[in-house]
């Protein structure tokens, strides 16, 4: 069964500090399916993924009582646990963060529009807005969790492009997500 | 505008993408708190990305969100049946504790009898020594009392230096260089109430000679030169300031700048 677009959730960061499961509830609406592709990308294996999401969001509830909102957004902080137990979970098996074959498809495809092997829901694009360069080298970073060095070494092009391309194409995506 | 050349730099990028080392971590958390500018532009590209990650968003089995739910509750039953058994245990003791009470008051008998013997004893051997102690405690008076001048002698004597270098109002910092010079340190020593700052234990690597390293405070956003030193010597005193928020070390021209380039900052840390 597929969610509806739920973005549009506000999340009481009071409230879910207070272990309002309510509140739980609703970030969990709003953010499992974005974190879920994300960790997918890391780890590349469908079973996997869903065990480390749901070991990053019982971290989550846990540990809200440890969220700065000073330091980062929710999401920031969300993103950086589920990342981390991604990767642990890639160690434990003897692996490391690889980067997936959905990058070379976008590569290839003539429009800049991802193909991605998930379901995509809500997809406004907004990587259509970026060169082909900026969107695969914020692709290999952000999605799949490559270092910069690593991203820069797999598209081959020196390290200053990957970083240059990468801040390119987020002074972009700052304007189409203004606030 | 050292600031802007900061954001220019990518480091809010690599740090929101997970990219950076832990010295960079916490030089993104410092500056961005110290900084408006640096924290907006972090919060703009913290939410950038998170609008792309949603747009990508895949199709989470509805099985998932039962299983942490389940979990979650089952964490709680568990929080709430230790809480009654520990209220059980207490009770207990209680009871075992009425139950002895006769065995008790037997027991209490013997130990006033040894008591009393024990007091016998000691009255016994008091008498015995007395004499001699007599004699000890006149020789043991005169040496407290010189004792004492002394005393009053080292207290006045550091009396300014103590008042100076109160443990209470003296903060030491140990500032972590950045990967410019890694696993290097240097410390800080501030005194909050008379703005004293001191360098020492610097690690940092050697400078070229037309560069020093300068140390700065930051307070509501604006750096104040607090002096450029050396690697080489001991304890420096540094120039006064109160109200600090963070210091921070860079490389700069020979005898420091009026305000610290960015670029090459070595260390700062968050007070």
């Amino acid at each position: 069964m597929i969610e509806t677009n739920t973005h549009n959730i506000h999340v009481s960061i009071a409230a879910l500090k207070a272990k309002d499961k309510t509140a739980f509830a609703d970030l969990y609406d709003k953010y499992s399916g974005a974190l879920l592709n994300i960790i997918l990308r890391i780890v590349n294996n469908q079973e996997l993924a869903e065990d480390v999401l749901q070991e990053s969001l019982l971290k989550i509830w846990r540990n809200t009582d440890k969220y700065d909102e000073n330091k980062s957004t929710i999401f920031t902080w969300m993103l950086n646990i589920c990342r981390n137990t991604a990767i642990d979970a890639l160690r434990k098996k003897g692996s490391r963060p690889t980067i997936q074959t959905n990058i070379e498809n976008v590569y290839v495809s003539s429009s800049h529009t991802i193909e991605s092997n998930v379901n995509l829901i809500g997809v406004k694009d907004s990587l259509k807005y970026l060169t082909t360069e900026q969107s695969l080298a914020i692709q290999a970073v952000y999605f799949s969790g490559l270092t910069h060095e690593d991203a820069a070494q797999y598209l081959n092009v020196p390290l200053g492009t990957i970083k240059t391309r990468i801040r390119m194409g987020l002074v972009t995506l700052k304007k189409v997500f203004a606030k | 505008m050292n600031v802007n050349d900061y954001i220019l730099s990518g480091i809010l990028e690599q740090y929101v993408l997970g990219d950076v080392s832990p010295q960079e971590k916490q030089e993104v958390e410092c500056l961005s708190h110290i900084y408006p500018e640096i924290k907006e532009e972090l919060t703009k590209v913290e939410f950038a990305l998170e609008g792309l990650a949603l747009e990508y968003s895949a199709s989470v089995p509805t099985h998932i969100k039962q299983n942490i739910f389940d979990l979650i509750n089952s964490e709680e039953t568990i929080n709430t049946s230790q809480t009654t058994s520990n209220t059980k245990v207490i009770s207990l003791v209680d009871s075992t504790d009425t139950k002895n009470s006769t065995s008790k008051s037997n027991i209490n008998k013997y130990l006033i009898a040894a008591s009393v013997l024990l007091i016998a004893s000691i009255s016994s051997l008091y008498l015995f020594l007395n004499s001699t102690f007599q004699a000890k405690e006149l020789a043991l008076n005169s040496k407290i009392e010189s004792l004492n001048l002394d005393k009053v002698q080292i207290e006045e004597s550091y009396k300014n230096q103590l008042a100076s270098l109160s443990i209470e109002n003296n903060k030491i910092f140990v500032l972590q260089a950045n990967n410019k010079a890694p696993g290097k340190t240097m410390i800080v020593a501030w005194n909050k109430v008379t703005g004293h700052v001191y360098v020492n234990n610097i690690q940092l690597p050697s400078t070229p000679t037309d560069k020093q390293y300068q140390l700065w405070a930051l307070k509501d956003g604006k750096p104040i030169d607090l002096g450029v030193f050396e690697v080489n010597t001991n304890l420096q005193h540094m120039k006064n300031v109160q109200g600090a928020q963070a210091f921070a070390v860079t490389l700069e021209q020979k005898g420091g700048s009026p305000t610290p380039n960015l670029e090459q900052l070595y260390a700062i840390i968050n007070i």
